[in-house]
């Protein structure tokens, strides 16, 4: 399966990328599995990104520009879009 | 005896007879109002100001400082200005950091409170000498930076300078108060200021306060100051707030067309990436600041050789609201809102809001059409002169539409006058009832209940009563952050709020509050802001959103609608949370 990681904010300050488009043996896919594998290919932003097995605080995730999700068990399936932001907004 | 942080008093200024005097604030009023925007408020409760119309002799202006300021707490060099607003007509409380807070609060005062009428321009000076008024014939007409520059050259370096822009002198109802290149900017504080014939308050002086415990202070500013480089604000470094339109874009939620869509074609260019790209930029911070927020770029064209000021909000409301795509017509917009010295949001949620009305044939003004750069320019211009339609535009959206009639209300983009900042409330439904709720009208900076939408704690597209609860919360911190004060960008950093916060003040005043002393500090603050409007005159009916933003679909987003009943359930869940009855009164007056 595919699934689309749109990068906002400092994620893609740190990633040097807008988005990436990754492919997963399997579907669903956790959030957790998603996040590793971008980790991987963005060390600076992976560093940030997961404080151990939790999200860190300072990364937002929203599913296909609705809901936000951050549990890592979050179940990802093919097509979806996974948009990760700073936090904070204001100004 | 003195109170640790505190000078314990306040001085009285009136602008008519240049006399001053001094009255004592107890600690009790402290431990309540500490300072910032609740010691302003206290101090308009305490001299009757809600009687006043705002541009009036008899009205009153504060402006408050805070027992952080002066210590090594960063972002701490902040001051409140605090009157009834001559947008709302209800309460109006703008932050500021600059060097004016630090002199401000070395004139040996906590507050500020300047009334009366000058019969002719002047500039009023407090500082280590006898507090006197002076001529400012020679400052009247110039831009609230050249006046500034004109003092500077007037003064010592230890003085410092809040002063207004024209269109403070001018009465526009959304008038900023600057110092160095800072404004107290949204609710016409500058308008306040103007009627009194005040150019500026001139302060400086040598009175420091003393610190309960000033190791531990020192060692935790530190602490903070470590932090303030973390990733919690590592946005605000890099980018600047700018990064936010790009998301918002994204989520629908980003106002344009004057609240007709949540999304707008050319965001792209807007991104501080874009905008770094295609010019000059160079960062600065607030004075006693480690983050460094403030991103300004080079203006391509034109004569001015000065950089501009960018965050999300000017980019927004001159920008997508008004449905202008090019970037080099925004800069220029946002730099002539310095200029003149006139709040931004409500400037372009005021063009904007005009721009509909010539689109539906409600204001014969062909030029002034969504998208012109050149005719956005034009209408900024023209509320700095109050020539032609500028004499409208100067009123603010909810008068406009006031005169207009043909039910145009129903699409002026404010809440109780006050215009709305760049959330789209039927994408952000906590941040609505944020907006509907809120002292000043619609704001962002008093409550974040947007942080409630932008989580896993709530639907952002479906408001409940269970998340208006949430918003009463995040309302609350940014009632201790107005009030102690320090600038919200730093809140990330902290993780047990009400338990850090009150930390820091124990630092400073020796007063042992905990957690709970803290909560129970923000809701006496909020109920002390709503009784000022009670007094006002505020009924539970201005607690809403404009009919457009009710009962239908966001344009381009099908399933971002509040109807009116869920907004209704929300603010009653609201009121309730604070102890309020359901419509929104208190139960008892606090400063009876």
């Amino acid at each position: 399966m595919f699934v689309t990681i749109e990068y906002f904010g400092v994620p893609r300050q740190k990633t040097g990328v807008s988005s990436d488009s990754l492919s997963f043996a399997n579907s669903p896919t956790s959030l957790f599995d998603v996040l590793t594998e971008i980790a991987e290919r963005h060390t600076a932003f992976g560093e940030q990104c997961l404080t151990g097995d939790e999200l860190s605080r300072e990364t937002i995730i929203n599913l296909n520009g609705d809901q936000f999700v951050r549990s890592l068990d979050t179940q990802v399936v093919n097509g979806d879009h996974i948009l990760i932001l700073s936090t904070d907004a204001g100004g | 005896m003195s109170i640790f942080g505190y000078h314990g008093v306040y001085t009285t200024v009136d602008a008519t007879t240049g006399t001053s005097s001094q009255s004592s604030i107890t600690e009790s009023t402290f431990r309540r109002f500490p300072g910032g925007s609740a010691l302003g408020t206290h101090l308009l409760l305490k001299h009757n100001a809600w009687q006043h119309d705002p541009l009036s002799a008899e009205s009153s202006l504060v402006f408050a400082f805070s027992p952080l300021i002066g210590s090594p707490l960063t972002t701490s060099a902040k001051f409140a200005v605090v009157s009834r607003s001559p947008l709302t007509g209800r309460l109006n409380d703008s932050l500021a950091s600059s060097s004016f807070a630090l002199a401000g609060k070395k004139s040996g005062n906590d507050a500020i409170l300047i009334t009366g009428k000058a019969e002719s321009p002047c500039i009023l000076v407090i500082d280590d000498q006898q507090t006197r008024k002076l001529p400012a014939d020679h400052l009247w007409g110039l831009s609230a930076e050249d006046a500034e520059a004109s003092l500077r050259e007037q003064f010592s370096g230890d003085h410092h300078f809040a002063v207004i822009g024209s269109a403070g002198e001018q009465q526009v109802a959304y008038a900023t108060i600057s110092h160095s290149g800072r404004h107290a900017g949204r609710g016409g504080s500058g308008a306040v200021l103007g009627a009194k014939n005040v150019k500026a308050i001139v302060v400086a002086g040598n009175q420091r306060t003393q610190w309960a415990d000033t190791d531990g202070l020192v060692k935790r500013a530190k602490q903070l100051s470590k932090l303030s480089f973390g990733p919690a604000t590592e946005k605000y470094r890099e980018l600047g707030t700018a990064a936010n339109l790009l998301v918002f874009n994204r989520l629908h939620c980003l106002p344009t067309r004057n609240f007709q869509r949540g999304s707008f074609a050319n965001s792209d260019q807007f991104s501080p990436e874009a905008l770094g790209a295609a010019r000059d930029k160079t960062r600065s911070s607030c004075a006693a600041c480690t983050i460094g927020c403030t991103h300004l770029y080079s203006i391509n064209s034109g004569t001015s050789n000065r950089n501009v000021r960018i965050e999300y909000e000017n980019i927004y409301a001159l920008g997508p609201l008004c449905d202008v795509q090019d970037p080099e017509a925004v800069l220029q917009a946002s730099q002539l809102c310095d200029e003149l010295g006139i709040d931004t949001i409500s400037t372009g949620g005021t063009i904007a809001f005009a721009m509909e009305c010539v689109e539906r044939g409600l204001l014969d003004e062909p030029w002034l059409r969504f998208g012109d750069g050149a005719a956005l320019l034009k209408a900024i211009h023209l509320i700095g002169t109050g020539a032609g339609l500028g004499k409208l535009l100067r009123l603010g959206s909810r008068a406009m539409a006031n005169i207009i009639g043909h039910n145009s209300i129903a699409f002026a983009p404010q809440v109780k006058g006050l215009e709305i900042p760049g959330y789209e409330p039927r994408a952000l439904q906590t941040m609505a009832l944020g907006f509907a709720v809120g002292t000043r009208g619609a704001d962002h900076n008093r409550s974040g209940a947007y942080e409630i939408d932008f989580s896993d704690t709530a639907d952002r597209r479906n408001g409940t009563a269970s998340a208006a609860r949430l918003a009463v919360d995040t309302e609350d911190k940014a009632a201790i952050m107005d009030s102690l004060i320090l600038c919200k960008f730093l809140r990330g950093v902290f993780i047990d709020y009400f338990a850090e916060t009150a930390e820091l003040l124990n630092l400073i005043t020796g007063w042992g509050l905990d957690q709970s002393a803290m909560q129970n500090m923000a809701r006496g603050i909020i109920d002390a802001k709503k009784e000022f409007n009670i007094r006002c005159g505020w009924t539970p009916v201005e607690d809403t959103l404009p009919q457009r933003m009710l009962n239908s679909a966001l344009q381009d987003d099908p399933e971002a609608r509040l109807d009116t009943q869920t907004l209704q359930t929300m603010i009653t869940a609201y009121n309730l949370e604070r102890g309020w009855t359901a419509d929104g009164y208190l139960d008892e007056m606090l400063s009876k």
